[in-house]
């Protein structure tokens, strides 16, 4: 009962938080803001956070966070109204609203397809915010429990799980996460102040920005990418009908956007490709189940329902391991640690309760900010609908301004930017050789932590390597990390894994 | 990719294993010269060797895979754009010290845009170029504080 009382008084905190005006409107402007540059093809959650996360460095931390979460779920939702309206996804979780999406706008019925989505990702929204509010704290209270041993425990974990979530080849992810520890490693080691890999640069004494990585391997890159197939982009669109669900329609999605909010709960803690995963696997099994799967594919109100809710769910409880464990478990979660880290906040198991007011605040924005998309998106349809058909050439120097001024402003070195094009051009190759980028973001933030966690684990047990093993929480996460690699590799696994990525084109 | 020989069944690996040689070649030479040992344990070269040599090792499997492995070609890749992109970049930031920011955000557009193929050198898109710099001074400069130098030295 006293836990009830508690997330009441701390729920109240959060409506504190959030409703004065100035968090208000940061949380109106992010949901804005997300809606309006994910809408825009070739700009996805990553490469739009990163691109305004230097505007937030000079406002409370509350307001940066409010903002940026905003902007999260905002681009989610942008990238699926261009999903649905003109086929091109914004973010890979966007690739499956496309798939019903689409053809329901094709056949004149995207203001349903529009209305699904939102109402969808809505209700998840809600669900999710309930249980991270629920759910945080008492997972940062076992986390404070947690020693250096566990803590590589569960990096390791996490990586694994990276791996193994990833979408592509799982021998490139796995070299890819290697890069990123590598890239990680540039600069002063902390455990013995020694200078790596610098070359004599003193800007990078302190190590390569993680934003710098962050912009160029998914900004600039993404820019290259669009620049392939210029002459054979069509915008060709549907239009845009009544607006409401029909009673049949509202009928239809009940059970996909429980479903989806349910998978999408789960799957977005995992580390890896959270929100990608629970789109593919709402989206799978709403097919499996469905008494007519022969519509999937065809314009199935139960192909965006489940997918949409599962999405934003996924987004929302992505941000328990971050906020309670100071893990990242994608790289937008590693973007909004940089934030918060930059504030001079470290996230992690005490800070839920060193500050109560971000975190509480932090979980109420989210609920209103879901509000305000819904609120947003059903009448600005056809607003969004004109700005996809902004021809790309026209946008992209624009992207790349916001690029180079923000790659500029994190150290007000020119340094940073040439870094830019330098991650941007490795970006672009990885991308032809289809090498998954994620997991490389990944070892990249969580390497130097690794390394410290395994000198301070070492130095704890006198330098045996059992400590690891020997203590049970350890343990456990290990046993799960080799678990989980052992049932991907499996051949059965293997193929479905497969199939089900190849399913979306 | 013409270039590539015929018994080279994917093209992907063969790129990557190029990348991880480089990278994981480039961290072994490297961190050889760092202290592999120290008081407390490992000292700061034991992990990155034990990472390169890995990445080093899996250059090589890379480079088996792509004779045995079949996957589709590497296709469209955008030359043109990945030069003048980069090149924008790069000139931005070298000119803007000297040159300042109104000078150098500008080449940015005007260099990154000529990677289009609809790139004219028309009014139309000189005029689009210079509301855009304007604005961005405007938003990041004027509004957000940014130091960015306008005029340079």
């Amino acid at each position: 009962m006293g836990t009830v009382v508690d997330l009441i008084s701390n729920l109240g905190l959060g409506l504190g938080t959030v409703f004065t005006l100035t968090n208000l409107a940061y949380c109106f402007l992010g949901a804005l803001l997300g809606t309006a540059i994910g809408v825009l093809p070739g700009l996805g959650p990553v490469a739009t956070i990163s691109i305004l996360l230097p505007i937030t460095f000079g406002l409370t931390p509350e307001a940066a966070l409010i903002m940026l979460a905003g902007i999260y779920y905002g681009a989610s939702y942008g990238g699926s109204t261009t999903a649905i309206l003109v086929n091109l996804p914004g973010e890979t979780s966007s690739v499956v609203t496309a798939l019903d999406g689409y053809q329901m706008a094709r056949k004149g019925q995207a203001g349903r397809a529009l209305a699904v989505a939102a109402i969808g990702s809505f209700v998840a929204g809600c669900v999710a915010t309930v249980l991270i509010a629920a759910f945080a704290k008492p997972l940062a209270t076992i986390a404070l429990k947690f020693g250096p041993p566990e803590y590589f425990s569960l990096m390791v974990l996490g990586l694994v799980a990276s791996i193994v979530l990833a979408a592509g080849s799982l021998f490139h992810a796995l070299a890819m996460l290697i890069a990123g520890l590598l890239f990680g490693l540039v600069g002063t080691d902390v455990n013995s102040g020694f200078l790596r890999f610098t070359a004599g640069i003193p800007q990078l004494y302190e190590g390569i920005d993680f934003v710098v990585v962050a912009m160029g391997l998914f900004g600039v890159s993404e820019i290259l990418v669009n620049l392939e197939n210029e002459h054979r982009r069509t915008v060709t669109q549907g239009k845009i009908d009544g607006l409401m669900p029909t009673k049949e329609d509202r009928k239809r999605m009940t059970g996909p956007i429980l479903r989806g909010t349910l998978i999408g709960s789960i799957l977005g803690i995992l580390p890896g490709g959270g929100t990608i995963l629970a789109s593919f696997g709402s989206y799978a099994f709403e097919k499996r189940i469905s008494k007519h799967p022969e519509e999937f594919g065809k314009g199935a109100i139960e192909g965006v329902a489940g997918p949409e809710s599962a999405n934003n769910a996924g987004a929302q409880t992505s941000f328990i391991p971050m906020l309670s464990l100071g893990i990242p478990s994608n790289p937008v979660m590693a973007l909004m640690m940089g934030a918060l880290m930059i504030q001079g906040i470290q996230p992690g198991p005490s800070m839920i309760g060193e500050q109560p007011t971000l975190f509480w605040g932090l979980i109420v924005s989210m609920w209103v900010g879901n509000l305000f998309l819904l609120l947003l998106n059903l009448p600005l349809v056809g607003v969004w609908a004109r700005m996809v058909t902004i021809p790309y050439h026209y946008l992209y120097p624009g992207i790349l301004l916001f690029c180079v001024i923000g790659a500029y402003s994190l150290n007000n070195d020119t340094f940073d930017v040439f870094l830019m094009a330098g991650f941007g051009a490795f970006g672009y190759i990885l991308r032809k050789l289809s090498c998954e980028m994620a997991p490389l973001l990944l070892g990249f933030i969580l390497g130097p932590m690794m390394e410290e966690y395994l000198s301070r684990s070492l130095l704890l047990s006198q330098d045996s390597y059992l400590v690891f093993v020997t203590r049970p929480l350890s343990l456990a996460m290990l046993v799960t990390a080799v678990a989980l690699l052992a049932v991907v590799i499996a051949p059965g696994v293997r193929k479905r894994r497969e199939t089900t990525f190849q399913d979306a084109g | 990719m013409s270039v590539v020989p015929g018994f080279i069944r994917s093209p992907r690996d063969l790129g990557a294993s190029l990348v991880y040689l480089v990278l994981g070649g480039g961290t072994v030479l490297i961190a050889r010269t760092y202290p592999l040992e120290s008081a407390q344990g490992p000292g700061p070269g034991y992990l990155p060797l034990v990472l390169g040599v890995l990445l080093v090792g899996m250059g090589i499997v890379s480079l088996l895979r792509s004779v045995v492995l079949k996957t589709d070609s590497i296709d469209d890749v955008a030359w043109r754009g990945l030069f003048f992109i980069i090149a924008a970049i790069l000139v931005c930031g070298l000119s803007l010290p000297k040159a300042g920011a109104v000078i150098a955000l500008s080449a940015l557009v005007l260099i990154s845009a000529a990677a289009s193929c609809h790139f004219r050198l028309d009014p139309k898109m000189l005029l689009g170029g210079a509301v855009l710099v304007g604005i961005c001074v405007l938003v990041f400069v004027v509004a957000l504080g940014v130091p960015l130098p306008l005029f340079g030295d």
